[in-house]
């Protein structure tokens, strides 16, 4: 299994909280709210286990944005929410029927933009400190029970194997329960990425990131 | 009376940049198209003054699709919105002569864009 020192596995969680610091900034000025962030939880694990994330377990139906990107190394980007969320945001960008309902397709594709933004936001700024270009695919949104979401060919995730995963819970603060924002590294690209973490330390210098 | 394309593959996008434009500018004509080919389309039988395009779209991407405009119009002012924010992705809109304009939109954004550009 991988090795990632303590001083790696610091970086990258600062990396990421940078990079969904910027995300939420965009989001919050979208919503006009204030949005809620974890500190970023890193570990290696089959991509299979991602669907047995708590919030994936105990919803009836989630809404996953998900898209690839590409560069120096290679993974998905996701966001996550319980659909009763995904309508609490929609609610702050859009007129909504009052009452818990399926999200639609145009709710979807709102959806997707929320995405884009958070999604896009993460990684872009990511790409700046570390110096490098990052494409990101075109998100898309999945709309249904869990196993529809997560099994199957069009999966996020068709081949389950080890990946490097990385979690922030993100929220609107005082509306209940937020969504995961992920972002799942292929393993075969695990150390082109640690290789660029290690360069963004050495530009620090001795101090590192603060 | 000024016409802006605005080009997004979603709709609360197009609809955000339409509503701030339209608070910005009650009499302005704005057309929208949901990507590139579309956005060709229109320019056909309408021509733009300014054009306003998403960069990360299914198919052509927003700055080919600018190189494109360019080539019909050469003078149009063009921003690329993007939620994209990385560097390289900006000098390479810069490159082109176009705004770079960060997602989400907001009214003073696209003022700042529309007021550096010629009307």
């Amino acid at each position: 299994m991988m090795e990632i020192s303590e001083t790696e596995q610091d970086a990258i969680v600062e990396l990421f909280n940078m990079g969904m610091g910027q995300a939420a900034a965009s989001l919050s000025a979208m919503v006009g709210g204030e949005v809620t962030l974890s500190i970023p939880h890193l570990e290696i694990k089959p991509s299979g286990q991602i669907a047995e994330l708590d919030l994936v377990r105990r919803a009836e139906r989630i809404c996953a944005v998900s898209e690839a990107f590409d560069g120096p190394f290679t993974g998905r980007a996701l966001l996550i929410f319980p659909e009763t969320s995904s309508l609490r945001i929609l609610r702050c960008l859009m007129p909504l029927p009052p009452d818990p309902h399926p999200l639609s397709d145009d709710e979807g594709e709102a959806l997707a933009e929320v995405g884009n933004i958070v999604l896009n936001g993460c990684l872009g700024c990511l790409a700046n400190l570390m110096e490098m270009e990052i494409d990101g695919g075109v998100p898309s949104c999945r709309i249904g029970s869990p196993a529809q979401v997560f099994e199957g060919r069009a999966s996020p995730f068709p081949v389950d194997e080890h990946v490097l995963f990385v979690r922030i819970d993100m929220g609107l603060a005082d509306q209940g329960e937020g969504g995961h924002t992920l972002f799942v590294l292929d393993i075969g690209s695990v150390e082109a990425f640690l290789d660029a973490v290690r360069r963004f330390l050495s530009a620090q210098g001795p101090g590192g990131v603060g | 009376m000024t016409t802006v394309l605005v080009v997004d593959d979603s709709r609360l996008a197009r609809d955000m940049v339409t509503s701030a434009l339209t608070s910005l500018f009650s009499d302005w004509t704005i057309v929208t198209a949901v990507g590139a080919d579309d956005a060709l389309a229109k320019v056909e039988a309408q021509r733009p003054d300014v054009a306003i395009i998403d960069y990360n779209m299914p198919g052509t991407d927003g700055l080919t699709l600018a190189v494109k405009l360019r080539e019909k119009f050469h003078q149009i002012p063009i921003g690329i919105l993007t939620a994209n924010v990385q560097d390289s992705l900006r000098r390479k809109a810069e490159a082109l002569g176009c705004a770079f304009i960060a997602k989400p939109v907001t009214g003073e954004k696209l003022r700042a864009f529309l007021t550096k550009s010629p009307e």
